[in-house]
């Protein structure tokens, strides 16, 4: 459950938006730069709302007239970023992994259970490479992995196909799809492709400026 | 191959020969002045052993201090907002700028015994003398290896991407998870090469320490101050010493060439 | 006393009698306004000296170099100060040098058998030893054979003059002090200022340097039974491309002028 109604601000940006989104997939379909990674980013806590409240689940994160903030740590999202943000230090699945290890998973525990889903993802070919060595497609697979691999309580993904060549991309999003359902969770996919949305979300809002 | 970047004009490959032609003859005409013969005589003569151990501990030591104090004052200055910036940055340049005999007379002021600001009173209540002591030259080499760590960790903080740890964040690490799992890696190269030079600049320092921690041979005499104090009793000795001196730098330089210059490069 | 009439007389007088001196002297005035121009255009040349002089002469050689050169307007010195020890280095290893000033007459031996020097040095002053402490002797200390009684004590290196010169009282005394409570100054300046600016606890220096240290230290003085006579030495370098200007100030430094400047300091007549 993620329920949103305040206001967006990150910057200059500022904007009133509502959402509400329950055991679904919600698509956010807009043109670029119109703030939809900012109302991404607010759920996840890395902006603060300028006011109104957001609540993850039952519980209330994010309410500044109540002063009331937790911290993305503690909030039990996951993430595809638009630009993936894999340590670039680390082995593609450690990356995967690093999740799993926040949340007190042992190591090798950890380490296998992302190798299985890597290989799901159709990655597993390149799991001891270094993040920067990766391709595009490649990076963005281990990034949406990441994403799924904690059993998060949310899951945001923003633009998670664009550098997925044509040919896998119903491949790779019938896993995604196959992971939310499975996981039972809110999930909001970010994109300007429609087509993609309609294929992906139950549900699409028009975000437009 | 781009036909612009492969042909380096030959104005600049002649600049770049005399630069070299210039760090190198120094290095080459110490070589021609050792005394090979006697070199290992020289070299474990007692004078020379202790002023090698002093300057390698008193220099390692003060590396690390340098980092505990270093690091903090970097992460504020790169990431924290907050009045008088400009006063706490000129600070830290400052012992850069200070003449090192300078630097150890200013030393003198806060620490010394007779009439330290902090040294008199560190005497009077519990005895303690911060001159002429081991721990005098920890604190001359520190105060002057302190803006080289501040600085290279510094901007090694300010170029870190705020993504990674960003990502980190939601992914569910704390603070101090980010800090030692992704800033510090990435912060690795800036790390390395400040470490670097810091304990080169606290190896090499000679007026704060000579200054403030005197020139007491088995105590406080490091390796500059046996070179300088060498030259005119036994100049075989300074030059022996000299190579040592050259010789572990050079091969600090080349063991750390690959990790210091970050992962992608030969 | 004086009429109205009286006073205005004499005042003119007097204005006419000043305006009359006026009429000699603003001629005068003006031709000397002129001559120092015309003095320019003579362009008297200067040359310039080096003397490489030993720590403890940083002060009166200083004084005796500003006389020097009031007196020979011709010359410039410019002065050059270390221990004699890194000085006699230095010239052994080409360093330019005019005049030589040491704290001993063994250093001019030194550079006779490199062939720096062709003839002996003149003996132009006289230094002793003094113990310095600080001020109010805070440790109690008598004498030399007591001075164990401090921590940490400041000397020369032991190859310079002054370190010889501590050394050899210290064997007078019969007193051996533990390597480890020895710091060791690069010249005699410098053991002096770990006294009196830094934290040693006593230093051997030159009488004349405790002198110019003034109330920063408390000099304990060391008999002349026990103390050194320190011969210092002056002599013209070989090469030297002034060697006339550099006799000239070595001539100085043995004239009543420059003695009675080393007097001042408290340096004794050779």
């Amino acid at each position: 459950m993620i329920s949103l109604h305040g206001t967006v601000e990150v910057g200059s940006f500022s904007r009133e938006f509502s959402i509400d989104v329950g055991n679904e997939i919600v698509g956010m379909f807009g043109a670029n730069g119109s703030g939809k990674t900012s109302v991404l980013r607010t759920i996840a806590g890395l902006c603060p709302l300028g006011n109104g409240e957001l609540k993850l689940g039952d519980d209330l994160v994010d309410a500044p007239a109540k002063n009331m903030f937790v911290l993305p740590e503690m909030r039990n999202i996951g993430m595809v970023f638009q630009d993936h943000s894999l340590f670039p230090f680390m082995t593609a699945v450690d990356n995967a992994a690093f999740p799993l290890l926040m949340r007190g998973v042992k190591r090798t525990a950890a380490v296998k259970m992302a190798a299985e889903m890597l290989e799901q993802f159709g990655v597993a070919h390149v799991a001891q490479h270094m993040a920067p060595t990766l391709s595009g497609g490649q990076s963005q697979r281990v990034a949406i992995v990441r994403a799924l691999i904690g059993s998060p309580s949310a899951v945001l993904l923003d633009e998670p196909l664009s550098a997925i060549d044509e040919a896998s991309r119903e491949g790779v999003r019938n896993h995604i799809r196959e992971h939310l359902v499975r996981l039972g969770v809110s999930a909001i996919v970010v994109s300007h492709d429609r087509a993609e949305l309609d294929h992906l979300c139950t549900r699409i809002e028009n975000y437009t400026r | 191959m781009n036909s612009v970047s492969s042909r380096t004009p030959r104005f600049v490959r002649i600049g770049a020969l005399l630069g070299v032609a210039f760090l190198a003859l120094p290095i080459v005409g110490l070589l021609k002045r050792v005394a090979w013969s006697t070199l290992c005589r020289q070299l474990t003569d007692v004078a020379t052993r202790d002023a090698m151990r002093i300057s390698l501990y008193a220099s390692v030591c003060a590396t690390v201090l340098a980092l505990v104090l270093g690091l903090p004052l970097a992460w504020c200055l790169a990431r924290m907002q907050f009045s008088g910036r400009r006063f706490v940055r000129a600070l830290v340049l400052l012992p850069m700028v200070l003449p090192p005999v300078v630097g150890g007379v200013a030393l003198l002021g806060a620490y010394g015994k007779s009439n330290g600001l902090l040294g008199g009173l560190l005497n009077s209540l519990f005895g303690i003398q911060l001159t002429y002591s081991l721990w005098g030259v920890i604190i001359a080499e520190t105060f002057v290896a302190l803006p080289f760590l501040v600085l290279s960790l510094e901007g090694g903080l300010r170029s870190i991407d705020v993504k990674y740890e960003e990502s980190a964040a939601v992914m569910g690490a704390t603070s101090f998870t980010r800090f030692m799992r992704v800033t510090l890696p990435l912060l690795k190269p800036s790390l390395v090469a400040g470490l670097m030079l810091a304990w080169a600049r606290a190896l090499g320092e000679f007026g704060a320490t000579i200054t403030f921690a005197g020139n007491i041979q088995g105590r406080t005499q490091t390796a500059p101050l046996a070179v300088y104090t060498m030259l005119e009793s036994n100049p075989e000795g300074a030059y022996a010493l000299s190579f040592l001196l050259v010789a572990i730098s050079v091969g600090l330089l080349v063991g750390l060439r690959d990790r210091w210059i970050g992962g992608s490069s030969q | 006393m004086w009429s109205s009439t009286d006073g205005v007389y004499s005042l003119t007088v007097t204005i006419l009698a000043k305006a009359k001196s006026l009429v000699v002297v603003l001629p005068i005035f003006i031709c000397s306004l002129a001559a120092p121009v015309h003095a320019e255009r003579i362009e008297v040349k200067k040359t310039t000296i080096t003397v490489s002089a030993a720590a403890s002469l940083v002060n009166v050689y200083t004084e005796i170099g500003k006389q020097f050169e009031k007196a020979n307007p011709s010359i410039q010195v410019r002065f050059n100060f270390a221990s004699s020890s890194s000085l006699v280095s230095q010239i052994q290893s080409g360093a330019p040098t005019d005049v030589f000033a040491a704290a001993d007459l063994s250093s001019f031996d030194k550079l006779l058998s490199t062939g720096n020097v062709v003839k002996s040095p003149k003996v132009f002053a006289r230094n002793s030893m003094q113990l310095v402490v600080k001020p109010g002797n805070p440790l109690n200390i008598s004498s030399i054979t007591d001075v164990s009684k401090a921590s940490v004590i400041s000397l020369c290196a032991k190859t310079a003059p002054c370190g010889i010169y501590a050394a050899t009282v210290l064997s007078r005394y019969g007193v051996v002090i533990a390597e480890s409570k020895i710091t060791r100054g690069i010249d005699a300046t410098a053991t002096l200022n770990a006294v009196s600016t830094g934290d040693a606890d006593a230093a051997i220096v030159y009488a004349t340097d405790a002198v110019s240290a003034k109330k920063s230290v408390a000099t304990i003085s060391i008999p002349a039974g026990k103390n050194v006579k320190a011969m210092y030495g002056i002599g013209v370098i070989r090469g030297s491309k002034n060697s006339k200007q550099a006799e000239t100030f070595v001539s100085y430094v043995l004239s009543p002028a420059g003695q009675k400047v080393l007097n001042t300091f408290g340096f004794l007549a050779p």
